[in-house]
């Protein structure tokens, strides 16, 4: 057991955790944020990317000890639950389950910071790593593209 | 932008063959690293960081790596098929678990021109069917 | 309770509400902090009314995915007349009032479409009445608007809060008139999902995310190899690690409801994991051992090969018929074990204490769950409450329970409540895989190219025979009555279930995932060889006019040669079937299913390499009323995107008597760079609404392999095509 103070949505949360807990278990089972699921546990399905400095990681295969810098989850994306990627999802319906789904927003966030007006291609490439068995792709990539246009990379 | 003022620039200097040649080349590799880092934003930098610079003694690095410079085709097959076992990378022994991906052979190619021509790594530009062989 | 009213037994189901019995899910799991109500109007166990103007639809069955939780109550909202934007609607836990509450078949709306009209007319009935009486006028002069009751000639006006006191008095109507379908306003209009703000904002709650006050978490250990049985098992290195609690051993319940296993239950999820990892576990694999996907191969090429264990139907003469006939022709189709994947693993809490027992998480059939329960604690059902979460995917994997057996046994072993956690390799390792199987298709053509005879020799690892079911082990597995089954005049049909340890399920649309895909392809390879086009093809075979033809199945008794070809016309029209471009090649089918009909187009170009991209979906579906149209495209887009997805990519491969995948890496699934774009056309019909979850996807691989075919001349046999695409031996 080991203590780390983690900057996770802008406030800090000092926890007691092994220090090989993925960031995944240490964000849902000691910190109690939830929005990030459990999909895989080997970063191939994206269910819980989240952001590490701005860039999107795979927080089931990241080590809490090998945390530096800021963590966002879902549940920091936005101060008012509106982030123009979560107004653009709820506007073309995309959720079915809906599991995988705060993981796709993560990453279409990060895509956006980088490249605010992303292709099609863009988007398939950025958004690779994030898997959905219910087959929603298409309106995640309308919703991805609603959000750029009204100026998603905030 | 830059690749329209180092094409004009080409144009400029068409006459002068050799210098075409190794402008064609630049041009070729620039795109396909440009292209590569949104693989690699997309797939890599989960572990290895925007950097390169991976999680000291969990991830290994990318930038000035030693084991990534030194086998071309080692790179394909970890890149396709993953990677698992001991490691040791700038004198560093790692011990952990890369998944492959599914990329085809000139995403792999663009991938790898970008992480062996960025953070100080540079590499020859690789070809798609390099990777083929290579696979 | 503050209101006095007749004691009645329907009084009293009228304000039941009130003490919130099984209303409210418990364990924090409620969806918002309502206070309880003051007064409320509570007509049936659907809806409750409250004083305050709160309308609370309750949604019945589990939400996996398939848009139920706004769908059905939609259906309630329409009858109530009120104003969609104003009302809550939340999860109803198992409650018997409710009716049968589970998810499968593509069921939830055809079954209680009648039930939820007439419970929502009913209050509605109710409140109008309740006006009418203090306004002293006849209630035909009232009617309800938006929440409303209006008196027409003096413009009174009461809100259904106002009248929920009086309401609450009245007896309940056992008639009631229903809306036509020309006045409905919510239904056939496109809704968005009543959880999307919770999901995007990561607020809520799938069965993973629950929590209970003092709750331990537990990985289970179970036998790698199907079938397996523990020995012994060495826990000392896992109950070293600092926060394991427990390692038990659970008893096998039955190779559906459970399997032994050996359990860690830790403080948390991560250091369960680890418990595990430490844990050895000596096993007995068995005769399991020895099973494998090629052995089972070989037993389905010998089975297809000979008759048929089963003769499922013969029509006319099919040997004569052959015999005589101008071109025969036969082709082999080979499908392999298919995983759920969910992507919510397999999850569930349980609290057992000594007289009661509380359970929740994801599944499809909480009924089921509570049976298990019983079973497990001795306690009596009315003692077991069973809350749903939302569910994570279902797929058919949820219609079995054995998961949510695991935690309830650990919850009754400690006496603590639990979550139980599989991970995906517990989850793709421990799956009821959709059956694999071979099916060899014999077609005849006379001298004018029309089809004189169709054999169809099948085998599958039935999942009946699995259960060890009282039904033919041909249920669900292939369709006697189905497509082109009574347009041939020569038919026969011919089946042997293979009995395997590798345990099978239902898998969406489970058996027309596979027959579809066969009957579908082979009728293109068929009219190619007779040298039609296949769509005119179909529509021949379907003659004129509108018969409803006998189909002694799911979706039966019937079904229509006249809806099925109008969905087949409308997918030519709309996908420009007939007019060729240069560089894309199309690939047909259509299919009936769970009582509604589809036709399906694709469209695919080939890049410089050969390899084929899809250009175009077209999809034209039949189901009846549509309730809500975005939900209904959803389902279509997705189903289309899934099976694509598994025709392409997914196997479960077993050797050694296990399966030789166990997480993404190996078992492929679609990602979005391969997920086309779908053109939905949903048709426009007053034909009572029928099943939609999973009709989009048992079509779309024929018509891919078709598309290929077109494009290539190859055809695609075996699944997943990706594998075979360059074999050219089949």
């Amino acid at each position: 057991m080991a203590t780390y103070k983690l900057n996770i949505n802008n406030q800090e949360h000092t926890v007691e955790v092994s220090p090989d807990t993925p960031l995944l278990w240490v964000l849902r089972d000691a910190v109690g944020l939830k929005g990030t699921k459990f999909g895989c546990g080997m970063a191939q399905c994206g269910a819980c990317t989240v952001h590490l400095n701005g860039n999107a990681i795979r927080s089931c295969s990241f080590p809490v000890s090998a945390v530096q810098g800021d963590v966002t989850t879902i549940e920091g994306l936005s101060a008012n639950s509106d982030h123009p990627l979560q107004q653009a999802w709820v506007e073309a319906d995309v959720s079915q389950c809906g599991y995988c789904q705060t993981g796709q927003i993560m990453s279409a966030a990060a895509l956006l910071k980088r490249k605010p007006k992303p292709t099609d291609q863009d988007i398939d490439l950025a958004m690779s790593g994030n898997i959905c068995r219910c087959g929603t792709y298409q309106r995640i990539k309308k919703a991805v593209h609603a959000a750029a246009e009204k100026g998603g990379a905030e | 932008m830059k690749k329209r003022i180092l094409l004009i620039t080409g144009l400029v200097f068409g006459f002068i063959s050799a210098f075409q040649i190794y402008s064609d080349q630049t041009n070729e590799l620039k795109a396909s690293m440009e292209r590569g880092k949104e693989i690699y934003l997309a797939n890599c930098v989960t572990c290895h960081m925007a950097n390169g610079q991976g999680v000291p003694n969990v991830f290994p690095p990318l930038a000035k790596s030693d084991y990534l410079m030194e086998d071309l085709d080692r790179s394909v097959k970890q890149i396709l098929y993953g990677a698992q076992g001991e490691m040791k990378v700038n004198g560093v022994v790692y011990n952990g678990i890369m998944t492959g991906f599914d990329l085809s052979d000139k995403e792999v190619a663009d991938l790898l021109n970008y992480i062996r021509n960025s953070w100080g790594n540079k590499g020859e530009i690789v070809k798609p069917n390099q990777v083929e062989k290579a696979k | 309770m503050k209101t006095i009213v007749k004691v009645s037994r329907r009084n009293f189901l009228k304000v039941s509400g009130l003490a919130g019995t099984g209303l409210v899910l418990g364990f924090g799991l409620a969806s918002g902090k309502n206070k309880p109500l003051n007064n409320i109007f509570e007509p049936n166990a659907f809806l409750k009314i409250g004083s305050d103007n709160t309308i609370i639809i309750f949604s019945k069955n589990p939400e996996i995915g398939q848009g139920v939780k706004t769908s059905l109550p939609m259906i309630i909202a329409e009858e109530l007349e009120v104003d969609w934007n104003k009302i809550k609607v939340d999860q109803a836990p198992l409650d018997s009032r409710l009716g049968a509450q589970f998810a499968g078949g593509s069921t939830a709306i055809k079954t209680n479409w009648d039930t939820l009209r007439k419970a929502g007319a009913t209050a509605k009935t109710m409140l109008l009445t309740a006006a009418a009486t203090k306004w002293g006028v006849d209630a035909q002069q009232c009617k309800a608007v938006d929440g409303f009751i209006l008196h027409t000639s003096s413009n009174k006006k009461l809100s259904y809060g106002e009248l929920v006191e009086a309401a609450a008095q009245l007896e309940v109507p056992e008639e009631v008139a229903l809306k036509s379908k020309a006045d409905f306003k919510i239904i056939g209009t496109a809704k968005k999902g009543v959880d999307n703000q919770g999901i995007v904002t990561g607020v809520t709650q799938f069965g993973i995310d629950a929590r209970a006050e003092g709750m331990l978490v537990a990985v289970v250990e179970k036998c790698p190899v199907f079938g397996g049985k523990v020995v012994s098992y060495d826990a000392s290195e896992s109950l070293k690690i600092a926060g394991v609690k427990h390692v038990i051993q659970l008893d096998a319940i039955s190779s559906t409801a459970g399997l032994e296993g050996v359990a860690v239950v830790a403080t948390d999820t991560w250091t369960a994991m680890k418990g595990r990892k430490a844990l050895k576990v000596t096993w007995d694999y068995g005769e399991g051992e020895s099973e494998s996907s090629e052995k089972l191969s070989k037993t389905f090429y010998e089975n297809v090969n000979k008759k048929g264990e089963i003769a499922l139907r013969k029509d006319g003469d099919p040997e004569m018929a052959f015999e005589s006939a101008a071109q025969v022709h036969e082709a082999t189709y080979e499908l392999p074990f298919l995983s759920h994947v969910t992507m919510e693993p397999m999850n569930y809490c349980a609290d057992v204490k000594e007289n009661s027992c509380t359970v929740w998480g994801p599944t499809q059939v909480p009924g089921s769950v509570s049976r298990l329960a019983e079973m497990i604690t001795g306690i009596p059902r009315e003692n077991i409450q069973v809350n749903m979460t939302r569910v994570g995917g279902g797929f058919g994997r949820r219609l079995m329970a054995d998961y949510a057996s695991d935690a309830i046994a650990i919850s009754k072993t400690i006496k603590q409540p639990v979550q139980v956690v599989w991970t995906r390799e517990d989850d793709v390792q421990h799956d009821f895989y959709r059956p694999a199987g071979m099916f060899k298709l014999k077609g005849a053509l006379n001298a004018q190219g029309e089809l004189t005879a169709w054999e169809v020799k099948a085998t599958t690892t039935s999942r009946y025979l699995f259960r060890g079911s009282d039904n033919s082990p041909h249920a669900t597995e292939i369709f006697p009555d189905g497509f082109p089954a009574g347009f041939v005049k020569n038919f026969n049909m011919e089946y042997t279930p293979v009995k395997t340890v590798v345990p099978t399920g239902a898998w969406r649309a489970p058996g027309h995932n596979i027959t579809a895909f066969v009957d579908q392809s082979f009728t293109d390879e068929m009219a190619h060889l007779a040298g039609k086009d296949p769509v005119e093809f179909r529509l021949e075979l379907l003659g004129d006019g509108n018969k409803e033809m006998p189909y002694d199945d799911h979706g039966g008794p019937t079904y229509s040669t006249g809806r099925l070809k109008n969905v087949i016309k409308l997918a030519a029209e709309k996908s420009d079937w007939k007019n060729a471009k240069k560089g894309l090649y199309k690939g047909f089918a259509a299919h009936f299913m769970f009582g509604s009909y589809i036709a399906e187009v694709v469209t695919i170009s080939l890049d410089e390499n050969n390899i084929p991209k899809i250009e175009d979906v077209w999809a034209v579906v039949d189901c009846g009323i549509v309730v809500n149209k975005s939900g209904a495209m959803a389902q279509i887009e997705g189903g289309i995107v899934d099976g694509l997805g598994a025709a392409m990519f997914g196997a479960i491969t077993v050797k050694g008597g296990k399966s030789e995948q166990s997480n993404f890496d190996k078992y492929k699934l679609i990602r979005m760079k391969d997920a086309p774009h779908v053109n939905v056309h949903l048709v426009d019909s007053d034909e009572s609404p029928e099943g939609l979850g999973e009709i989009s996807l048992p079509t779309i691989s024929a018509a891919y392999a078709n598309a290929i075919f077109a494009a290539t001349g190859k055809r695609l046999r075996k699944q997943p095509f990706n594998e075979y695409i360059n074999d050219t031996s089949s």
